[in-house]
């Protein structure tokens, strides 16, 4: 006990040793950035500096080839403002955006209720509703370009019915409800699994409550179980909404932007610019103002449907 | 040898004089024989790896060339790799500028693609061929386009031609012996067909490079046979599509069109099914290029086809028959293994090689001798060794936005959403914006 005493009395009037710099580091939590520091390192290297070299290649005359590259100030803004080409593309992005936004979350919500209800085969249809989720996308474009085709799945099935076969990708109209279809068939299973984990987070008790209350199945579904999926609606659009906008594998794969420029995206449009043209630093400028579209577009949507879940919670 | 005088004489994208086409054929022959002789040229033996990177169409032509070069050089590595066109237009040029590329790489005549040798050569990417004996081959009527100032960046070794295939075997059944010769006897001919229940010509235009091909058959024709001076005068700026034999050449492309002869739904039908269209007799003829018939013979499973010369006008002496050069192989500047690679592209010029290429692609090389002329090509090359042929015409684009342009105009012609003159005016501003 006096031995103890007398140790501690000796340490607390020495004079503290100095730590070095490592053990400072560690307990300041610097060993965090050291653990970090290697992704940091790859996502500098990988994502940031290619994003920052884009953006300034969009003011060069760069052509991918051309060793001495020069500033052109605004000219590649400049003529894409001329060119009737990218206003199409981006009144197709925005269809195609709008479309799985709608049909997602609808179909999504829809897929979740069925699936959350206590049916035998619920486990099974979730698994068939999930399942073209982990499917790569180019075989799943692929399979339907088999089943849109003259003879295809598709059209032998209208034929059954005495009806005439569609042009389903041959057809400008056709081709872009065509490539909704896929898309959308292919990730609203996503949306289902997000609103099924909202649906199944709802307290019972809410519901029973409200059974007490007196409110209908209706009154229930509207006033409890909508708005307790508010945050469950937010990450369903906001996803469907940047995967709609930068849409491309399925149309490459499916239509390459065709017929004529009928399906042709802002992707699709920055990959045909950059890498069939050459023209890397006008694909550039598209894709500057592409990004700024996207930013435009899902960050006030985002802020909204925030706030509706501040206002539900 | 090509005489100096053929060279002057000869604009490369003038009608190709049989001169021209002779005289490469005899220089090709003479240097092949040479070359084929001199077998102690490949004792050197190489070491190291060489990287060749082809399109996926002539991976088994190259392969072949890259199992016998290996055994002549055991000590040397060499990977080939292939992609389709599309993926070599979109990575090589970024494999180029970054000093990534591979040794020995796919190249393409003229300025209308973005691996065209007046593209790449000019920023100093591909090494300078000239030097090689492969250089006195170069045929003079595409010497332009195959050239950048005067010097050779690649080995060009086949020629290419378009022109309706047909099924000798449909053809028959329907009792159609004679090869239409005019414009009047082509629609005849399609006509009896689909009167017999045939689709008289498969078409895929969701391929896009598909949608060029009858164009270019009908321009070869309607272009060239009256005026061999007009991509030079396009140049100048004294001649525009619109106005041009082009009007007609379209116009002709819609007549086929609005007659019935192709199968429904072109938009939506791919190339592939196109082709197996032709090879399970459910169509008559598809017009392609000689470099898709090796794939139609897998697919039927016999080689019972005719390529014959698209007759563009009821005047059969003005048909012409648009021939090209297809891609072939530079030697990148950056290669660590140049001499190896020169020496690849050296050992494919020999006799033996290049007839292993013709049998294997089911398409001609340069110096082939008629008898040794596959019997498919026969007729077609009759027109070409006469000096009716006309170059592709995209050789001579300055910019492949003019191609692009074509390709969207044709499927917006097949899908009603645009009229001929529309289609024209936008390749003359695509043509204008170089």
């Amino acid at each position: 006990m006096t031995q103890g005493s007398a140790r501690v009395v000796a340490a607390d009037t020495a004079t503290p040793a100095p730590r070095s710099v490592w053990r400072r580091a560690w307990s300041s939590g610097g060993i965090g950035y050291g653990f970090v520091l290697p992704a940091m390192v790859i996502y500098l290297a990988v994502i940031l500096f290619p994003v920052l070299q884009g953006f300034r290649f969009a003011f060069t005359d760069w052509n991918g080839l051309n060793r001495q590259i020069n500033y052109v100030g605004l000219a590649n803004f400049s003529r894409m403002f001329g060119d009737m080409q990218v206003r199409s593309a981006v009144g197709t992005t925005l269809i195609i955006a709008g479309a799985l936004v709608v049909i997602k979350v609808t179909l999504g919500l829809l897929l979740a209720l069925i699936v959350d209800r206590n049916l035998k085969s619920k486990h099974y249809l979730r698994l068939v509703f999930f399942m073209p989720v982990v499917l790569t996308p180019i075989i799943v474009s692929y399979m339907w370009k088999y089943m849109f085709s003259n003879d295809g799945t598709l059209n032998t099935l209208l034929n059954l019915f005495g009806i005439e076969g569609l042009r389903w990708l041959g057809d400008p109209t056709l081709a872009l409800v065509s490539v909704i279809i896929v898309t959308s068939w292919q990730s609203v299973g996503l949306s289902m699994v997000i609103y099924l984990a909202g649906l199944q987070a709802i307290p019972p008790e809410l519901h029973e409550a409200a059974t007490i209350d007196g409110a209908s199945t209706l009154q229930r579904s509207w006033y409890v179980t909508l708005p307790m999926l508010a945050p469950a609606t937010t990450v369903c659009v906001v996803i469907a909404m940047i995967q709609g906008l930068r849409f491309f594998d399925q149309i490459f794969a499916l239509t390459r932007g065709g017929p004529g420029y009928a399906t042709e995206t802002l992707s699709t449009m920055i990959y045909r610019i950059s890498f069939q043209f050459g023209e890397f630093s006008y694909g550039a400028a598209v894709a500057v103002v592409f990004s700024l579209i996207v930013a435009v577009i899902v960050l006030p949507v985002m802020y909204f449907l925030r706030k509706q879940e501040v206002a539900v919670g | 040898m090509t005489s100096s005088k053929e060279n002057q004489s000869t604009p490369a994208t003038a009608q190709i004089s049989r001169r021209a086409v002779v005289g490469a054929a005899a220089a090709f022959g003479l240097t092949g024989g040479l070359l084929g002789r001199a077998g102690n040229a490949y004792a050197q033996s190489f070491k190291g790896e060489l990287k060749i990177l082809c399109d996926a169409a002539k991976r088994s032509a190259l392969q072949s060339a890259v199992d016998k070069f290996g055994k002549l050089n055991p000590d040397l590595t060499i990977r080939l790799n292939a992609a389709s066109v599309d993926q070599l237009m979109a990575t090589v040029r970024m494999q180029l500028s970054s000093g990534t590329a591979p040794d020995v790489l796919p190249v393409w005549p003229g300025s209308g693609v973005p691996l065209s040798v007046h593209q790449i050569a000019p920023g100093g990417f591909l090494a300078n061929l000239s030097d090689q004996p492969f250089a006195a081959n170069t045929p003079a009527f595409a010497r332009d386009v195959i050239e950048v100032g005067g010097k050779l960046y690649w080995f060009a070794n086949q020629p290419s031609v378009i022109g309706p295939i047909a099924n000798m075997r449909v053809m028959k059944k329907v009792g159609i012996t004679q090869q239409p010769r005019t414009w009047t006897e082509f629609l005849a001919t399609c006509q009896k067909l689909k009167d017999a229940g045939v689709v008289p010509l498969a078409l895929g235009t969701s391929t896009q490079w598909i949608t060029q091909l009858i164009t270019y058959a009908l321009v070869a024709t309607t272009v060239y046979a009256d005026n061999s001076q007009f991509p030079e005068q396009m140049k100048a700026g004294k001649a525009t599509f619109t106005g041009s034999g082009w009007e007609e050449a379209l116009t002709k492309y819609m007549e086929l069109n609005q007659r019935g002869f192709f199968n429904p739904n072109p938009n939506g039908t791919s190339f592939e099914e196109s082709q197996k269209m032709v090879a399970s007799e459910k169509a008559a003829m598809v017009v392609h290029t000689a470099g898709t018939v090796a794939g139609l013979i897998a697919a039927a499973g016999h080689s019972d086809f005719v390529m014959w010369p698209l007759p563009g006008r009821d005047n059969a002496a003005q048909t012409r028959v648009p021939v090209g050069i297809t891609n072939g192989y530079g030697v990148a500047e950056s290669s660590k293994n140049k001499d190896a690679a020169k020496a690849f592209l050296r050992f494919n010029n020999q006799t033996e090689i290049q007839e292993d290429w013709a049998r294997i692609t089911r398409v001609p090389v340069f110096g082939m001798p008629p008898e040794k002329t596959d019997p498919i090509y026969v007729e077609v090359m009759r027109y070409v060794n006469e000096g009716k042929g006309a170059l592709y015409m995209d050789n001579k684009w300055p910019n492949p936005r003019v191609q692009e342009a074509h390709f969207v105009g044709i499927t917006d012609l097949l899908a009603g959403k645009a009229k001929v003159t529309d289609v024209l005016g936008r390749m003359d501003i695509a043509y204008k914006a170089a």
